[in-house]
């Protein structure tokens, strides 16, 4: 168990800038979750963390020692691959004693360990075979029992679920989590699937263009997004946004927007802007319902889910996803007219450059 | 393996190098060594004889060592001068002029006795000597003489009308009266003396315009139309001939003793007169001598050696045992060779003998002469023609040695182009330094450099070198620096117009031609054998793939030989289905249309095989799926392969083809030893063309290394256009 | 080997035009072969021109001529010779080898200064006309004391083959992909382990089809032997085997019996290797 951090990190390639200064420091026994869209840096700064590329600029500490000079093989780190990199021409067991051998453990020390790692992973009736026999789930066994089978003090898991069909996922994540909790060690975990990030986290942290846009635990940055390209990326499907402006009725701040729709900011955790400013309000589907509102339009597409079901509503401009339940879900049919509301009391509000200035949040 | 195993492994290996290297260096410092190319039963008499002088010469050790004929004289001049040549060494005596001008042979006058040389036959002395000087003591004397099968021939006839219609008589279908290497001029010669030719009547061998050498070669068209001799007579054919009793009488030396079966009955005579001029038809004559380093340390023990081995004992047992024409005159008294009627009768022949001239320029007579020969076999030209074209290619291959030039502007730039590449190399070096890439450019380099390193000393060292020499002309091992004279002369085509055979354009032109027929015809053979053979369906795959690899595994000189024995005009087994079918044979090799077809036979066929396995690789990486959408698609078996197969073998085929086009290019194995340039050099490319001049036609090293850079520059510029070429279609793909 | 076309069998016809297609074209590729088989096996020089690749009769003499070669003073020249071959081609391969995957792994793997450079000198070997480099080599070699020895015929073999070996494996190494190469690293795997342990075992095919170029680059080789050696005990097969068909002698028999001793070897290694023979030329990429 050692603690990770980054300091001011900074990669770039001749003159592309990929990681643009990231400081973050991960505690001891956390699992913190890299997530962000295709090249936002969130390989290459694990690539840092393992030592597979040198940092432009920067401090890695780990454990409070300066890492950047040091070569992969000595920070002790075990590492988990997109494609698992399992080594073709060896057996299960050689695989995983592979890290073993090349630090010259005894021979029975290497045993003890590799049987034990297979034991926790499932894999003692696997060590004959060789990585070409394996199903998809296998191999992520093995990538993982490679990786734990050294006892790093670090984990890094590079997008390790992404090659493996949905319901295998789900296992693997479960999984993954009764691991973390029974070894404790910290790990660093890559994913742009923010479902896992979400399942899997302590904290999550989101990068987008190289830089660092939120960190915290999962529920914190669903509920409290920092800016719009968070409170867009991470929930599934992804949150509304309703372009309008600041007013006033009875005294109190509210939202506006062109079609009559008009929200209260009653509950806004922070001072609202000044009446007249633009803004955009950010309502999840599920702060969408069906009823007598102000939103109004075509519904252009339904994914039905059974009880629920997300419709797509096509309302001048703005695309919005609702989450209907129950009746609503069954009887929305494609093409027809559908007036919805906004739930009470709920909703980000967002500045016209992205930042957050505050969110809704009625208990109900 | 573990890392310790690998070093034992790379220790085991230099261990066996070193000992390997190390086994020879044991020799004795002591012995003489002689070099000599005897094999069979002459070797074992040499052996006999030195056995012999290590009895009477304990103190004398000798090691003898045998250096195939081929090589040995390119040895010599090789390896004398640098100390690491023989003290003595048997060879023909016919390059005493170059040996004794260059100084590798030494003088014999001094040590001999007076009257020494009257033990010799008084003919084989005259050839040993050069300027006034004796080089060589003989040991034994070659010349042609008259075989006949006495079954046939019971009779030697006494002039060349008796042997023409004794000949004419003989022949049939299959059969001939007489069969000899017509082709050669040193089988020709007996003729060309009989009709009044001389050597050296002026500064060329012989007066190719000159009465004799035509009526000499009318001679032999007369012999040819009446299809008394073979055309295409190899060694083999005519003893293959002689012995099965197809070929009457055979014009050869003692050598050809050797090859006759023990069933066959014959005789051998001197060679008849001429009956138009009533001369004797006379043979070269060839000593077999023995030589004295000019860089021997021990040269008297030298030359008591080489009297012990043309001694008269030594002689009586070379004679006996090693059945040769000793030179020593009164070995011939004793019975032993005096009553054996073959040695006899070479021993009559020496009588009408003309010695071989031992003078450098002797050496230019031979492809000329063949030229004209050869023409006059095809039956397509005149005497007169023929001559006339041997006396063109004499002045070709002769061609004046261009005037030395000044070499301090091509010093001047030479300097300048190296200060430059070293600043170039300094500011690179700086620039690495500079970025602070020292310790990954060291680290990198020393996995690749040991690779580069011998890369560059043994393969760019020698060719930068070799690119130097092309600036010198090279006669007799002196080196002049003539600039760009080869270039120039090359580039003018001097001695052939550019549309003749043997001008630099004609070769260029031929060689295009022939890597571009070659490419193409394996690339498309390949292609579709790799087509079918990747059908699922097909049966007996393995057994198909293995059958058409084969041509890969066999070495490419060898396959060339087959090939070259496959179009043989006797007995090739092209020529021999042909008739099967009922066709006339055809002389492969004597228009260019045939020749041309030999040689790319040859190579399609040992080059298909490659192509094939690239194609298949390649077949085999286009995903399935692309089909199965063209054929949703109604993409028929032609469409897939023209949208699908070709564009998606294309990353795969364009280095393989460049690749092919560059061996092709440079494929000097397959045109030398098929088709050797035939008919009169006009098969032959670039690449052979300098060869011929590197080690042939008096070894014009430097016009051979100018013909090596313009190879290299036509190819760089095609590799760079190629590479520009491919980028641009990538980039337009 | 996987074969691609759907597996929807083909009409009669196409399949009878498919096998007649590779029934002539295997004839054609055994034809010359199995002429020399009968060369060697026929009696004396006795050749009939009947393009039957049958013998008529059947003989080993040439093939005892051949193998019982000696010279004058008793030695064993073929076994000599032989031995030579054997020596010369293993060593070439063994130190071509050695360079060659070294250099084609950093060119593959690492980015440096004058990587460019050396991939184009490497490249450009291949375009140099082999005539003018006889007389410097053996100028060379003479300086070194190499001449008349196998070692200077294992460099010079060695040597000529690594720039087109190198390329070979770099495209082999370069569809190695290269996360097992980091996962190696992470494994705490130096350069020269991954280099050893990963990427050569999974280079395999290539290996095997490089040392087979290499050692028939070795074992074939004549025009340089010829030139380099004196001594006939120093021979290797090629170089004797040539003189068989000199310009002096001509032996078609024994020729035919020594090119198919000389041969065999490496038909057998081709038949041995040929499964990777196909991928190894053509890297494909390698699956887990």
């Amino acid at each position: 168990m050692s603690s990770v951090e980054l300091d001011a990190v900074h990669k770039s390639y001749e003159d592309l800038e990929v990681v643009r200064g990231i400081s973050l420091r991960i505690e001891p026994g956390e699992l913190l979750v890299l997530v962000g869209p295709s090249g936002c840096g969130k390989s290459t700064t694990l690539r840092m963390i393992a030592g597979l590329e040198e940092l432009s600029a920067g401090e890695l500490r780990i454990g409070e020692r300066r890492m950047n000079e040091i070569s992969p093989r000595d920070r002790d780190i075990g590492m988990v691959f997109q494609s698992y990199a399992l080594y073709p021409h060896m057996s299960v067991f050689d695989n995983i004693a592979f890290g073993l051998t090349l630090r010259k453990l005894p021979k029975a020390e290497i045993q003890n360990r590799v049987h034990e790692v297979a034991r926790m992973l499932g894999l003692e009736q696997l060590l004959e075979r060789r990585p070409g026999k394996l199903s998809g789930g296998q191999r992520q066994r093995v990538a993982m029992g490679r990786a734990i089978a050294r006892r790093p003090k670090v984990f890094l898991f590079d997008e390790p679920l992404s090659n493996l069909d949905a319901a295998l996922r789900v296992q693997m994540r479960a999984e993954l989590q009764a691991l973390h909790a029974r070894l404790g060690t910290t790990m660093i975990y890559v994913t742009h699937d923010q479902v896992e990030a979400m399942t899997l986290a302590d904290r999550i942290a989101v990068l987008d263009q190289g830089v660092l846009q939120q960190v915290g635990p999962p529920l914190e940055v669903f509920e409290r997004p920092a800016n719009r390209f968070v409170a867009g990326f991470i929930g599934s499907p992804a949150m509304n946004f309703i372009d309008g402006e600041i007013g006033t009725r009875d005294g109190h701040a509210v939202f506006t927007a062109g079609s009559g729709l008009e929200v209260s900011l009653e509950h806004l955790d922070r001072e609202a802007p000044a009446a007249g400013s633009k803004a955009s309000l950010g309502l999840r589907p599920h702060d969408l319902a069906a009823g007598d509102g102000p939103l109004a339009g075509q519904v252009e597409a339904v994914e039905a889910m059974g009880w629920e079901a997300f419709a797509h509503i096509r309302c001048g401009e703005t695309l919005l996803i609702a989450r209907l339940e129950g009746a609503d879900a069954a009887n929305v049919r494609r093409g027809t007219e559908l007036r919805l509301r906004p739930r009470l009391g709920r909703g980000t509000l967002f500045a016209s450059d992205g930042r957050a200035i505050g969110h809704c949040r009625a208990e109900s | 393996m573990q890392s310790p195993e690998l070093v034992r492994l790379v220790v085991a290996i230099l261990a066996t190098l070193v000992f390997a290297l190390g086994s020879q260096g044991a020799a004795a410092a002591e012995a003489l060594t002689l070099w000599h190319s005897y094999r069979g039963a002459e070797e074992q008499a040499l052996n006999q004889v030195l056995e012999d002088f290590a009895n009477s010469h304990p103190e004398t050790p000798v090691i003898a060592l045998a250096i195939p004929y081929e090589v040995m004289a390119s040895k010599l001049t090789t390896t004398i001068p640098r100390g690491n040549g023989p003290d003595l060494f048997i060879f023909a005596h016919e390059r005493i002029g170059g040996w004794a001008e260059s100084g590798l042979v030494t003088a014999l006058d001094p040590y001999l006795q007076a009257g020494e040389l009257a033990e010799f036959l008084p003919q084989t002395i005259p050839p040993l000597r050069f300027k006034g000087s004796l080089y060589a003591l003989p040991l034994a004397f070659k010349s042609t003489a008259l075989f006949r099968n006495t079954q046939l021939v019971p009779e030697a006839p006494a002039s060349t009308d008796e042997l023409l219609s004794m000949a004419a008589r003989l022949s049939a279908e299959g059969r001939f009266g007489l069969a000899y290497q017509s082709d050669s001029f040193y089988f020709h010669a007996p003729w060309f003396f009989g009709f009044g030719g001389a050597l050296f009547r002026n500064d060329a061998p012989i007066e190719y315009g000159g009465r004799a050498f035509t009526r000499s070669l009318e001679f032999v068209a007369q012999l040819q139309q009446y299809k008394v001799i073979p055309s295409e007579p190899t060694g083999a054919l005519i003893s293959s001939l002689f012995n099965q009793g197809k070929a009457a009488m055979v014009v050869s030396g003692p050598w050809f003793l050797g090859e006759i079966e023990d069933q066959v009955e014959f005789a051998v005579s001197p060679l008849p007169r001429v009956s138009a001029t009533g001369l004797p038809a006379s043979p070269f004559l060839t000593d077999e001598a023995v030589f004295v380093s000019a860089f021997s340390e021990r040269q008297s023990a030298a030359v008591q050696l080489a009297r012990h081995l043309t001694g008269r004992q030594s002689a009586i047992v070379r004679g006996n045992i090693g059945r040769q024409i000793v030179a020593h005159a009164a070995a011939w008294e004793d019975p032993l060779l005096r009553d054996d009627a073959v040695l006899s009768a070479f021993r009559a022949q020496l009588a009408t003998t003309v010695a071989m001239d031992n003078r450098p320029a002797m050496r230019d007579v031979w492809e000329p002469t063949q030229l004209a020969l050869k023409k006059i076999l095809r039956g397509k030209a005149s005497a007169s023609e023929a001559a006339a074209a041997g006396a063109a290619r004499h002045r070709a291959i002769t061609r004046p040695l261009p005037e030395p030039a000044a070499p301090q502007l091509y010093l001047l730039l030479a300097t300048l182009a190296v200060l430059g590449s070293l600043g170039l190399l300094l500011r690179w070096g700086a620039e690495v330094v500079r970025r602070g890439e020292t310790a990954s450019a060291l680290r990198s380099w020393s996995w690749a450099g040991p690779a580069t390193l011998a890369t560059a000393i043994l393969v760019f060292l020698p060719f930068a070198v070799g690119l130097v020499l092309a600036f010198f002309a090279h006669r007799q091992g002196d080196w002049t620096f003539v600039g760009l004279a080869n270039f120039i002369d090359i580039l003018a085509a001097r001695s052939y117009g550019p549309t003749q055979p043997m001008s630099f354009y004609f070769a260029l032109g031929v060689t295009l031609l022939w890597t571009v027929l070659n490419v193409a015809l394996h690339l498309g053979i390949g292609l579709a054998l790799a087509l079918i053979l990747n059908r699922a369906t097909l049966r007996l795959r393995p057994i198909y793939r293995v059958l058409l690899i084969l041509p890969w595994a066999v070495p490419n000189y060898i396959t060339a030989l087959i090939w070259k024995g496959l179009f043989h005009k006797q007995f090739g087994a092209i020529n021999g289905f042909l008739e099967w079918l009922g066709l006339d044979a055809v002389s492969w090799f004597s228009s260019f249309g045939t020749a041309f077809f030999a040689n790319l036979c040859t190579n399609v066929w040992l080059g298909f095989p490659f192509m094939m396995v690239i194609c298949m690789g390649a077949l085999q990486s286009i995903p399935s799926d692309l089909y199965e959408a063209a054929e949703m698609d109604g993409a028929g078996w032609f469409d897939q392969l023209r949208h699908v197969t070709l564009p998606l073998l294309r990353p795969a085929l364009i280095p393989a083809v460049l690749l092919g086009t560059v061996w092709t290019f440079n494929s000097f194995n397959i045109v030398y030893l098929v088709s050797g340039g035939e008919p009169d050099g006009a098969t032959e490319i670039l690449i052979s063309e300098a060869y011929r001049w590197a080690f042939t036609r008096r070894e014009q090293y430097g016009y051979a290394a100018a013909y090596a850079v313009l190879i290299f520059l036509i190819l760089l510029g095609w590799s760079a256009l190629s590479a520009r070429i491919a980028r641009h279609a990538e980039a337009n793909s | 080997m996987s074969t691609l076309k759907t597996g929807r069998p083909p009409s009669l016809l196409n399949s009878i035009g498919s096998h007649c297609a590779l029934v002539m074209a295997s004839a054609a590729a055994l034809y010359p072969v199995l002429w020399v088989v009968k060369m060697a096996l026929s009696p004396g020089q006795s050749f009939d021109s009947s393009p039957s690749p049958i013998p008529t009769a059947i003989s080993f003499e040439h093939f005892v001529a051949v193998t019982t070669h000696s010279d004058g003073a008793g030695t064993w020249l073929f076994g000599h010779q032989l031995f030579n071959s054997l020596l010369v081609a293993l060593a070439t391969t063994a130190v071509g080898m050695l360079l060659s995957c070294t250099a084609a792994y950093a060119f593959s793997r690492q980015r440096f200064p004058g990587r460019e450079a050396g991939l184009t000198a490497f490249l450009l070997t291949q375009i140099f006309p082999g005539v003018v480099m006889m007389i410097p080599l053996y100028l060379l070699l003479d300086a070194a004391g190499l001449l008349d020895s196998l070692s200077g015929l294992v460099l010079v073999y060695s040597t000529t083959s690594v720039p087109f070996c190198t390329w070979m494996l770099k495209g082999y190494f370069d569809t190695i992909p290269r996360d097992l190469e980091e996962a190696a690293i992470m494994d705490g795997a130096s350069s020269w382990t991954t280099f050893w342990r990963v990427i050569l075992p999974l280079a395999r095919p290539a290996l095997a089809v490089t040392a087979l170029f290499s050692f028939m680059t070795a074992w074939n080789e004549f025009i340089l032997a010829a030139t380099l050696m004196n001594d006939e005990s120093m021979f290797t097969l090629p170089v004797a085997l040539q003189r068989y068909v000199g310009e002096y002698q001509t032996d078609w028999g024994s020729f035919a019996a020594g090119a198919l001793l000389v041969s065999v070897p490496v038909m057998a290694l081709f038949y041995a290797l040929q499964k990777h023979l196909v991928g190894g030329l053509t890297a494909g990429a390698v699956k887990g």
